[in-house]
């Protein structure tokens, strides 16, 4: 019952993550990776069975701990690395991000990610008459001969 | 029990320690870090020598039996895989010399530089999946660092694309392990192969598929696959030559060590499901790689691309399956990994000469440093593939196990995309390397040029040494990489050596309060 729940609250996690990391919006992708985040360390925890048991402690007359009623501390030591690991992400991600915002000035992720090339036209320098000259060296002075 | 599993973490994580400790010091830092590339370098040789017979090497952390505490396996693999970043990171390092600026240092480039080869070695020496999720994260977190340490505006950019891709491989990477963890109650990569041996003899397998596919998806991310490439081509180029090389030589490698690990070795009995996926990719990567590498207006990003279909390559030699083929993946990789990285520093140096790598206003570096232009057309020939180098020697052993399964799709595909690369190769030459350099008023450029200095010329030595160890030893390293395949389809000796006393059953966990250091022991009975 509490695995159902679980999941659950898992595919919701799963699905508003996915759901805000295709916005376009760098906060709101951020969000995103934080919810999956998440999904993913309650997806550790419900990997052994979940429910009330007993801290995996071995008496001293046994030889086995009784696996049905005691729980399974492995995940538990996955999930606080995985939590540990993703805050030092995010952490430098959160830095990154604004780095990248003062640069860019702007919070649009298209505009974060990727860079348009400016498109630059050669300047073009129209001849003028007057720097003209004629073979015998003289400027052409089209106005005079016109008259 | 054989410490030596874990020297290739413990020099990185001193270097990276020494190197914290002399912040102010930035001659001891590049001291320090010189002295443990060396040092990973000969450990790597040594690796590289006692795994010769097949051995494992193998470190139980502080004596807790497999499969309970963290495993440090060393087989011909990682031996493999070990000495190529060793040498790699001892050719990047010198050459980074020349570009480092006292700002740079400031920043903490030789801390995150070792921080990065400690985890890059961690994932090739570790025996445990979860484990290797940790390493990935360690090296991740350097690179993010590293690659936009510079601080411009275009490093940024390619920062945030890189880091949220590389987040969203490792949460791929959680997911699976959280599913595998659930239905096998292992993360030890030895356990895992029996206990996954055991359930697909049972018929009980399918479950573990999707996980498979999982893996997949994180691993070719990493490794820059087919559908999952297209964060590289703008992300490697952006920052300085020696950290591109270290990027390009080592970290797509790791995700393809990997899928070699995990879809060649762990889940080798399901390998049915996978191949013909995994196939398809690797063949679309050399191809789209190659295609790339020719529509390229720069010679870095024509590089980047020509990663990929390398890439394509060694994951090909994986997708065939056999014990040729993956052997032939191994050497693929660890030969590429040497000539790659070599051709980003190559390129480097053409820039830092000429203050362009652009194809269009070409180079001249054929007038200007012929020694240079050499060294470029050896390294590219052999990626493109040409003989006598070892490119052409990867290649055609793919090429022989490809004909061996008879995939023609897979001959013709490595045979097309091997002419188009060699073809990519004969664009650069021409545009970059021939063409004389003409600035936009007609002059030619191609005799003003930049001295290259001390530590680039050292650099580039060191590659061209590499390459050339490489190429007297090709006919050992074959061997030795045809031997690794095999190992991986028969992975016996690995897990007898993590596992000496066979899975442990729930009955052989004796009462921990009987033995005064705590620890679990298995009965050897």
């Amino acid at each position: 019952m509490s695995s159902l729940f679980l999941s659950i609250v898992m595919g919701t996690l799963f699905g508003s993550g996915v759901y805000l990391l295709l916005r376009g919006n760098v906060a709101r992708v951020l969000l995103g990776i934080l919810l999956i985040s998440h999904a993913v360390n309650l997806a550790l925890f419900v990997a052994p069975e979940v429910g009330p048991r007993h801290a995996p402690i071995i008496s001293t007359q046994a030889s086995t701990l009784p696996e049905a009623t005691t729980a399974d501390p492995l995940p538990q030591a996955l999930i606080l690395t995985a939590i540990v690991i993703g805050f030092g992400v995010l952490a430098f991600l959160l830095v990154l991000v604004q780095q990248a915002y003062r640069a860019v000035g702007s919070d649009s992720m298209a505009a974060l990610t990727e860079e348009y090339p400016k498109v630059e036209y050669p300047k073009v320098e129209y001849l003028k008459v007057e720097d003209l000259t004629l073979r015998d060296g003289t400027s052409p002075n089209i106005v005079e001969r016109c008259k | 029990m054989n410490p030596l599993a874990a020297a290739p973490l413990i020099l990185p994580l001193l270097a990276t320690i020494l190197c914290l400790l002399a912040w102010r010091a930035p001659f001891i830092q590049r001291l320090v870090s010189v002295a443990s590339s060396v040092a990973l370098t000969v450990l790597g040789l040594f690796l590289m020598r006692s795994t010769a017979d097949g051995a494992v090497l193998v470190l139980q952390v502080s004596a807790w039996i497999a499969p309970f505490g963290i495993t440090l396996a060393i087989d011909q693999l990682s031996a493999f895989f070990a000495l190529a970043t060793g040498a790699v990171s001892l050719i990047a390092l010198t050459y980074s010399f020349a570009d480092v600026s006292p700002e740079l240092e400031r920043r903490g480039f030789y801390p995150l530089f070792n921080a990065l080869l400690f985890g890059v070695n961690g994932a090739f020496c570790t025996g445990d999946l979860f484990n290797m999720y940790v390493w990935f994260e360690v090296l991740l977190m350097s690179s993010f660092v590293l690659m936009t340490i510079e601080g411009s505006k275009k490093q940024l950019r390619a920062g945030i694309t890189y880091v949220l891709i590389n987040l969203l491989s490792s949460t791929c990477f959680l997911i699976a392990l959280g599913l595998l963890y659930a239905q096998l109650g292992t993360l030890n990569i030895a356990h895992l192969t029996l206990r996954v041996a055991e359930l697909s003899s049972a018929g009980q397998a399918a479950p573990l598929i999707p996980v498979g596919m999982l893996l997949c998806v994180a691993f070719s991310i990493k490794a820059a696959l087919f559908p999952f490439f297209f964060w590289l081509p703008g992300t490697y180029p952006t920052p300085m030559p020696a950290i591109t090389a270290l990027f390009a030589g080592l970290l797509t490698k790791v995700g393809v060590y990997a899928l070699l690990r995990v879809l060649g070795m762990v889940l080798a009995p399901l390998a049915d499901n996978f191949s013909s996926f995994l196939l398809w990719m690797a063949l679309l990567s050399m191809g789209t790689g190659a295609l790339g590498a020719l529509a390229s207006h720069s010679a870095r990003r024509a590089l980047a691309f020509s990663i990929i279909s390398g890439v394509g390559l060694s994951v090909a030699g994986l997708a065939l399956g056999s014990a040729e083929s993956l052997g032939a993946a191994v050497f693929y990789s660890f030969q590429s990994m040497v000539v790659t990285s070599g051709l980003f520093l190559i390129v480097g140096a053409i820039r830092a000469k000429t203050g362009s790598d652009d194809l269009q206003s070409g180079s001249g570096v054929f007038i200007s440093a012929p020694l240079l232009a050499a060294l470029f057309l050896i390294a590219a020939l052999s990626l493109a593939g040409v003989p006598p180098f070892p490119g052409f020697i990867g290649k055609l052993l793919v090429l022989q196990s490809a004909l061996e399964s008879a995939s023609t799709l897979t001959t013709v595909v490595v045979v097309v995309s091997g002419m188009l690369s060699l073809f990519a190769v004969a664009n650069l030459w021409s545009e970059l390397i021939w063409k004389p350099r003409v600035a936009v008023d007609g002059t030619n450029l191609s005799k003003t040029t930049q001295p290259l200095g001390k530590a680039r010329i050292i650099g580039l030595a060191l590659s061209a040494l590499a390459f050339l160890t490489l190429v007297i030893n090709s006919n050992d390293l074959v061997t030795r990489a045809l031997a690794t395949g095999a190992a991986l389809v028969e992975p016996k000796q690995y897990i007898s050596a993590v596992l000496p006393f066979g899975a442990p059953s729930a009955r052989q966990v004796r009462d921990a309060a009987n033995n005064p250091t705590g620890r679990i022991y298995i009965h050897k009975e």
